[in-house]
């Protein structure tokens, strides 16, 4: 039996359409060889792709709804296989793997061609090491001056903190969108980075790995009083965080899209962003969620100002928040 | 289930535990390995074969095939535990029988009044941005050299299974191995993307996660 000829008999086994002795012929194949189940589940996954594509006969399709779509767990494959179907990777990756691959066999290849031992590798092997020592020593001395210069790591010996040590947090303040990786299509602008000076040293805790909160989420409702009775919603932000997600709570929504501004009270403005949308958050409620780098909060009172966008194009206050960093 | 429970699953005792095991493999760890492999056939059998909770009856099938190889001689364990298994599912499939499904009600599970259509729309375009944003958070976790290789494998232009091949060859693997690595990538890709919707908000352009947590830890 040739692959294209048991591709369709276990696609008429999941489909409950195989006799019984195919099925026991199968079952018992994929009992004594993991591969036998992996191609059995490949081409269910395969089925599946298949039936979301519509690229399923109409007998067959009747008898995937009909037979095999009969729990839940199954329901969740096929939605699963639906929102595949419907992401398209952003920019068309260029074959890593071979890359990756071919760059392994690049270094085994001298291995080997080092280790055979002609008479001419040796000359070889050790031009190679003198190679790798002299780019060690480079490296090393780079190293030394670029910790002789850094004001950043000096500033870390003297308040305790080891310069050695690789700390995003103590590095001398960026550009926003390149210090936390943005690509966002919508645009994130900073118009404070000098501010962000003091605070770093409170922040530059030691590393906690992959358990170190990085992303700290604060949800705001609109600010409806004024003046003293204003109660402003309070962010203490730990030495670790790098990113603060802010939720916009909406009474209602009015635009289809929104922009934001956030400045400190009585101050220049912070960042802004446009091109928002309305999201659910975590109380499924509706809501306008933007991320700001850590770095340029420092502590003190903000206000979030945001403005909906008209089919016009006009643009309209559609309230303000206010939360204060500790 | 619970009926076939109740008859059925006795508590495995440990020693008829460490004789499975045994019988597995001399190694211990091997025989961790090769249980857990048998105990996932089982899981895909029962699936395969639209028998509700698969790993319940996958349990009682390994429990079954524990205690027999007390009374009886079994030469061929695999074989064995299929013939257990089918034993599992005709009880499991019998039981089904009796269970009218809620879509073959006459109101055929339709009791509440449909939504407003755009209303309905809406939401549901709201949900899929959700959905496809923690989906791309998910590849994302997978790692550079993981991701490559799925969304290869699942490039609607490289879909034959010559394309398949080639793939497996250049990563120097047998294309059953490169089914396996993708098998066990879509499902955990599958479940992250689900519990990320069920929990999580994303930036829409962003690759990032806004989480109720403070960390992302959940993987």
């Amino acid at each position: 039996m040739n692959s294209a000829q048991r591709k369709r008999l276990m696609t008429r086994y999941l489909l409950g359409d195989a006799s019984d002795k195919e099925r026991a012929a199968l079952e018992k194949g994929y009992f004594r060889k993991r591969d036998a189940l992996a191609e059995l589940l490949s081409v269910e996954n395969d089925l599946i792709d298949a039936f979301v594509r519509g690229d399923l006969t109409v007998e067959e399709a009747d008898k995937f709804r009909d037979r095999y779509i009969n729990s839940a767990k199954r329901r969740e494959k096929v939605e699963f296989a639906r929102l595949l179907t419907k992401y398209a990777p952003p920019v068309k990756r260029e074959p890593k793997v071979a890359t990756q691959r071919k760059r392994a066999l690049d270094w085994q290849n001298i291995l080997v061609f080092l280790r055979n031992g002609s008479s001419s590798s040796g000359i070889l092997a050790g031009g190679l090491a003198l190679g790798i020592i002299g780019a060690t020593f480079l490296i090393g001395v780079a190293t030394r001056q670029r910790h002789n210069i850094d004001p950043t790591a000096q500033q870390g010996a003297t308040t305790g903190v080891d310069p050695s040590r690789p700390s995003s947090q103590s590095s001398i303040p960026k550009p926003v969108a390149s210090t936390e990786g943005i690509s966002s299509p919508t645009s994130l602008t900073s118009r404070n980075p000098k501010g962000a000076g003091p605070a770093q040293a409170l922040r530059s805790g030691p590393p906690l790995g992959r358990l170190t909160p990085t992303i700290v989420s604060l949800i705001l409702m609109p600010n409806h009083t004024r003046g003293a009775e204003a109660q402003a919603a309070s962010l203490i932000l730990s030495t670790t965080a790098k990113s603060v997600s802010i939720a916009l709570s909406l009474d209602k929504v009015k635009y289809e899209r929104y922009s934001a501004s956030l400045k400190r009270v009585a101050g220049d403005p912070v960042c802004e962003q446009s091109d928002l949308r309305v999201q659910l958050d975590r109380h499924g409620l509706p809501a306008i969620i933007f991320r700001i780098p850590a770095k340029l909060l420092q502590e003190g009172d903000y206000v979030v100002k945001l403005s909906g966008v008209a089919d016009t194009g006009e643009i309209n206050d559609a309230g303000g928040y206010v939360f204060t960093v500790r | 289930m619970q009926k076939l429970n109740a008859r059925n699953h006795k508590e495995i005792s440990s020693s008829d535990f460490e004789r499975l095991l045994q019988r597995l493999a001399p190694e211990r760890n091997l025989a961790g390995e090769k249980y857990e492999r048998l105990r996932w056939t089982l899981i895909q059998f029962f699936e395969f074969n639209s028998c509700s909770s698969a790993e319940d009856l996958a349990d009682e099938a390994l429990n079954r095939v524990a205690r027999k190889l007390d009374e009886e001689n079994v030469r061929d364990i695999d074989a064995f535990t299929w013939g257990v298994a089918k034993n599992i599912r005709q009880e499991a499939q019998n039981k089904t029988r009796k269970l009218i499904a809620i879509s073959e009600l006459p109101c055929q599970g339709d009791s509440l009044p449909a939504e407003t259509d755009t209303e309905k729309e809406i939401q549901n375009q709201i949900d899929l941005k959700r959905r496809l944003g923690c989906l791309e958070t998910c590849l994302l976790r997978l790692g550079t050299y993981d991701r490559d290789i799925f969304l290869r494998y699942y490039n609607p232009t490289e879909n034959s299974s010559l394309e398949r091949q080639v793939l497996a060859d250049s990563l120097g693997l047998t294309i059953g191995a490169l089914r396996i690595k993708i098998i066990r990538m879509r499902e955990r890709l599958q479940k992250c993307t689900c519990r990320c919707s069920a929990s999580m908000w994303y930036i829409p352009g962003e690759s990032h996660l806004l989480s109720n947590r403070t960390s992302e830890t959940d993987e």
